[in-house]
């Protein structure tokens, strides 16, 4: 979890505004430095966390590019995906990505196409995959970032658990229930032929002692989720199988993070009937102490339109690059 | 029936009244009460005639008397299941496969009643047991229809789910698995399945209208809805319905004149077909017109179509039918587009809608009878179609989403299907949150649940199932806002949030709601999404651009632009109209008339339909100057030019929604582009297009204020004031 810093209103707001010089001149990177301590100081200043897309914007019409980061250990093991998917074209498109992003890895796909639910298709693709390394993902994404395979393996050397979005403080029936600055995702979203990049936390890119995933792409060792298993008696729909699954993971104290730049988008289209109510209740009544206390969070995420997806990565490499930072004690 | 029964009982059994059976049943239990195979035979004929329950109540006394007996297990199971009772059909299922451990239906029965309890893993166990022979499938099939008739959408796709996987070839799996999903309001999949159903089974008309329907709810438009309506049509090519669902189906493709085309072939042949008559007074086939005259004639046919509706007879025949289809066709939209503020005509628009809406409904919904606010937190509704990544949203969301929690309980009823990260922030915020493409009937349940004190109709004009709404009270107070900046014209909309530095000081008279100013712009804006493209290359020559829509580029314009052009050799124009193809080829043909009388090349203008986001940003910063529209004026997208420090020229008109950049420019104290005549609009255009340093001087000016535009929180404070202190209004205060 990060060192998260006092929240201090008055302070971000002069450090916004330093900031905000600091752009007008054209230093960005110092612009940057300092929406991202703004942000830190008061993290419902979302001007801040839009300031710092834009910051990395302006370096790259520059054709300036982040600093690279040092490489990691990585997990070693085959790599299944397995996805759920009743659409041709969905599936299609992401074994795209997958078969471009994991070329050379010893990898495979598994398509479930008559899961009853996600839990039960996950359950069965588990029974039918090969690998050590599990993927579990929703059919509507896609893959933004090029050092896929490497991030991966990365993260899942160190991890039990790996998602793209989440929390490291569950207080309800969803995911970014907390609000901020406990909630992260770097997820973005087709945009007519675009890409909307989002940005949702002061931190990053990576977010130790996660609480709670969403389920639109998490990642384990087959141990991991062979321990945890799928409660598919009491999920038995297409909501809260990730909730679940995330909060048993860290409550069985095993290592869970965000690595918010294996980036993805996710032609969101969530379905919140009926259903989800009714499922929210049965998470609820699984786990009495996550029964929210007061109203969801109000969160407003930084955005960025990206007329090409290859520019995902370089955005958020200086956004990596900044949020790695520790900002300066005061 | 042996000892125990009359040989009158089993006469009547014999002839099938079960009426008499039943009494003499009755009767010989009277005499004898431990005769389970009597209790048994009562529970079999109270089955057989509906009454689940009471059959249940005997099933049990035959039970408690011969526990063994797999006949009234059986029975129990199904009377159960009839009965609603899942979870007594499990128990009584259960006991019939220990009893008879080898009998399909008691695996069937339990399978099914598990599949009812949601236990689909267990459920599937017995299935599997079962094989899958046809007749199993088939009966499978039943359940999925079962299940649907329950309203258990689940249930009903955990059969389907299981069928397709049995046979994939089956297009009546998919198609079964399509309106499961469906019920579900899980659009893509249920599109999916059935696009599977309907590839499996090209002839099955049946498939086609279930296809046809699930793209209608889904409200996605595009071109999908329109090759299906295609594929309908030809199975069925005498059919006026299926005219009727491509017409509507090329509204939703924005192919009006394919539309116009398709309801004057039905008036061709039913000049008295209605919706065909309102879909017509409604849609023009090129949205700006190909000639002043043109609209003009327009306009005249829309005011006489409109009459033709407000006499017809409200016991006509086929009136409610009728009625039904056309409040599901078009809002009334185009009408916003034209020259002056048109009250009468919205009014009378919206006094059609009540009327034909009492005529779809019977009458079954009255206005809510008056009643007083609430103290203190105060319960405020949003209805809107448009939550996700929008104008709408970028105009109001954040006002909407910094509404104080303990001053204001949110219920918010998102009549869209979109869902996006924005919609998410809604969810979030929202203490109700509802969505979901429903019919009128269940949104207005839905509304009168909720009790509201306030209810804001965000965007009225855009969506037709708000506009029905619209046309009922379900609040003491109701609001509508200038996301379409135009009167509803409605009876039951109480106050209209304008925004007080585009109305104009007699503004009050173009709206039938009392109007409320919000201060300055009138909305908390959200900065602009900003995006990564290529800085502009360097030109010489002056780069115009427009980036109105078709509906706000009226032939008026055409000779202004002409002016401009013919004064400026060396510039060229630009129009981002967001049309069809088609639509822009029509604007460009009629522009072109107009720049031959100016003498100038057509080469030098270039319509563009729908452009990526991408391109749009990029076109705006490749700009030196952008013209305006009057009538209806630039409002986000004056934003966003003016964020990429873009000069704006405008020339304010007569309504609000003819003064937005009017407003806007104003604001940031930049009187040189804001002409006050159509002769002063050329003169500014010519002289800023052939001056770099002042534009360039402007630009550094819009820099320096730009950020007052945005994130005005003052407009917040306001509304949340708006809401806290607003009252019901006298009667008479906005007749």
């Amino acid at each position: 979890m990060p060192e998260y810093a006092p929240t201090d209103p008055q302070h971000a707001a002069a450090l916004l505004q330093q900031a905000m010089v600091a752009g007008q001149s054209g230093r960005w990177e110092q612009a940057a430095a300092g929406l991202r301590d703004a942000w830190r100081a008061d993290p419902a200043q979302h001007l801040a966390g839009q300031g710092l897309l834009e910051c990395a914007a302006q370096l790259l019409r520059q054709g300036r590019q982040a600093p690279p980061r040092p490489p990691d250990a990585l997990a070693a093991g085959a790599i299944s995906v397995i996805v759920c998917s009743v659409e041709p074209a969905r599936l299609a498109r992401l074994r795209h990505d997958l078969e471009r992003e994991l070329a050379g890895e010893d990898w495979e796909l598994v398509h479930i196409a008559d899961a009853r639910s996600l839990n039960d298709g996950y359950a069965r693709g588990m029974a039918r995959a090969r690998g050590e390394l599990i993927v579990l993902c929703h059919d509507d994404i896609g893959i933004l970032t090029r050092r896929f395979a490497q991030r991966l393996r990365e993260y899942l050397a160190r991890f039990d658990l790996v998602g793209v979005a989440g929390t490291d403080r569950l207080s309800g029936p969803k995911w970014f229930w907390q609000g901020p600055p406990h909630t992260y995702s770097w997820v973005s979203q087709p945009h007519g032929q675009a890409w909307l990049a989002g940005l949702l936390g002061a931190y990053g890119p990576l977010i130790d002692d996660a609480q709670a995933l969403d389920g639109v792409f998490l990642a384990a060792h087959r141990a991991t989720l062979e321990q945890l298993g799928f409660d598919g008696a009491r999920f038995d729909g297409f909501h809260f199988y990730d909730l679940d699954l995330s909060w048993r993971a860290h409550r069985a104290g095993l290592r869970c993070a965000i690595g918010l730049d294996l980036l993805i988008w996710h032609a969101s289209g969530g379905n919140f009937a009926a259903s989800w109510q009714q499922y929210a209740q049965r998470f609820v009544d699984k786990f009495p102490d996550i029964a929210p206390r007061q109203p969801a969070g109000l969160y407003r995420p930084g955005t960025l339109m990206l007329p090409d997806a290859n520019l995902a990565e370089p955005v958020y490499d200086w956004i990596a690059h900044w949020l790695q930072q520790a900002s300066p004690s005061r | 029936m042996s000892d125990q029964s009359s040989a009158p009982l089993q006469q009547a059994l014999a002839r099938g009244d079960l009426g008499t059976a039943e009494r003499l049943c009755r009767q010989a239990l009277d005499h004898k009460p431990a005769q389970a195979r009597l209790h048994l035979l009562l529970g079999q004929l109270l089955r057989r005639r509906g009454a689940a329950a009471e059959a249940i109540s005997a099933l049990k006394h035959a039970l408690a008397l011969d526990s063994d007996d797999a006949n009234a297990l059986r029975e129990l199971a199904m009377a159960a299941l009839e009965a609603a009772q899942p979870a007594q059909a499990e128990a009584a299922a259960r006991r019939l496969r220990q009893r008879l451990p080898n009998d399909a239906q008691a695996a069937f029965l339990l399978g099914h009643a598990l599949g009812l309890l949601h236990r689909f893993a267990e459920a599937q166990d017995q299935f599997a047991a079962l094989g899958q022979a046809a007749a199993l499938l088939q009966a499978r099939l039943g359940l999925v229809s079962d299940a649907l008739a329950r309203q258990d959408a689940a249930a009903a796709r955990f059969h389907a789910q299981a069928l397709v996987e049995a046979q994939p070839l089956a297009a009546a799996h998919w198609d079964a698995l399509g309106q499961a999903a469906a019920a579900a309001q899980d659009w893509n999949a249920a599109a999916a399945a059935l696009r599977e159903a309907t590839r499996l089974a090209p002839q099955e008309l049946p498939l086609w209208q279930r296809r046809a329907a699930v793209l209608d709810a889904w409200r996605q438009g595009g071109d999908e809805p329109v090759a299906v309506s295609e594929h309908l049509l030809r199975l069925q090519p005498d059919s006026l319905d299926a005219l009727q669902q491509l017409g509507l189906a090329q509204i939703g493709a924005q192919q009006t004149a394919a539309a116009i085309a398709s309801f004057d072939r039905i008036l061709a042949r039913n000049p008295a077909h209605l919706l065909a008559r309102w879909v017509r007074f409604h849609t023009p086939a090129l949205p700006c017109f190909e000639s002043a005259a043109q609209r003009a004639q327009w306009l005249q046919d829309w005011r006489d179509g409109l009459a033709e509706f407000e006499t017809l007879p409200p016991r006509q025949p086929g009136l409610a039918e009728a009625a039904q289809q056309i409040l599901g066709s078009v809002p009334n939209f185009a009408l916003a587009y034209q020259d002056g503020a048109q009250l009468d005509l919205h009014r009378r628009h919206a006094a059609v809608v009540r009327r034909l809406l009492d005529a779809a409904t019977d009458r079954a919904f009255t206005d809510l009878a008056p009643r007083a606010l609430r103290q203190g937190r105060r319960r405020i509704g949003l209805v809107s179609s448009c939550l996700h990544q929008h104008s709408v949203t970028r105009a109001w969301a954040e006002a909407l989403l910094d509404l104080p929690r303990d001053a204001f309980e949110l219920c918010v009823f998102h009549t869209g299907t979109r869902d996006d990260t924005m919609v998410q922030r809604f969810r979030s915020r929202a203490d109700r949150y509802v969505a979901g493409a429903d019919s009128f009937l269940r949104w207005t349940q839905r509304l009168r649940e909720a009790e509201l004190d306030v209810l804001i109709f965000l965007d009225l004009g855009l969506d037709v199932t708000n506009q029905c709404l619209a046309a009922l009270r379900h609040a003491p107070v109701q609001v509508a806002t200038w996301a379409h900046p135009v009167t509803s014209g409605a009876a039951a909309i109480d106050y209209f949030l304008g925004a007080a530095a585009a109305e104009p000081p007699d503004a009050e008279t173009h709206y039938s709601e009392i109007l409320h100013r919000l201060p300055r712009l009138g909305g908390c804006f959200a900065r602009p999404v900003q995006a990564v493209v290529p800085a502009p290359a360097e030109s010489s020559s002056a780069q115009l651009l427009c980036l109105q829509n078709l509906y706000k580029l009226q032939p008026q314009h055409d000779a202004l632009f002409g002016a401009i052009l013919a004064q400026l050799p060396q510039a060229r124009l630009d129009f981002l109209t967001a049309a069809t193809a088609q639509q822009a080829a029509g604007f460009e043909q009629r522009l072109h008339r107009s720049l031959d009388a100016f003498a100038v090349d057509p080469a030098r203008i270039r319509v563009r339909p729908v452009v990526s986001a991408a391109e749009y940003h990029a076109a705006i910063g490749s700009a030196d100057l952008l013209l305006d529209t009057w009538g209806f004026s630039g409002g986000i997208t004056t934003l966003d030019a003016l964020w990429q420090e873009r000069p704006w020229l405008t020339l304010p008109g007569e309504c609000m929604r003819g003064r937005q950049s009017y407003a806007m420019l104003r604001q940031l104290d930049l009187p040189e582009l804001v002409a006050d005549s159509a002769d002063d609009y050329v003169r500014r255009a010519v002289a800023l297009a052939g001056d770099a340093a002042q534009r360039a001087a402007l630009r550094s000016l819009i820099a320096e204020r730009k950020h007052d535009l945005f994130e005005d929180r003052g407009v917040s404070l306001a509304l949340a004031e708006f809401l806290r202190t607003v009252q019901i209004p006298a009667a008479a205060s906005h007749a």
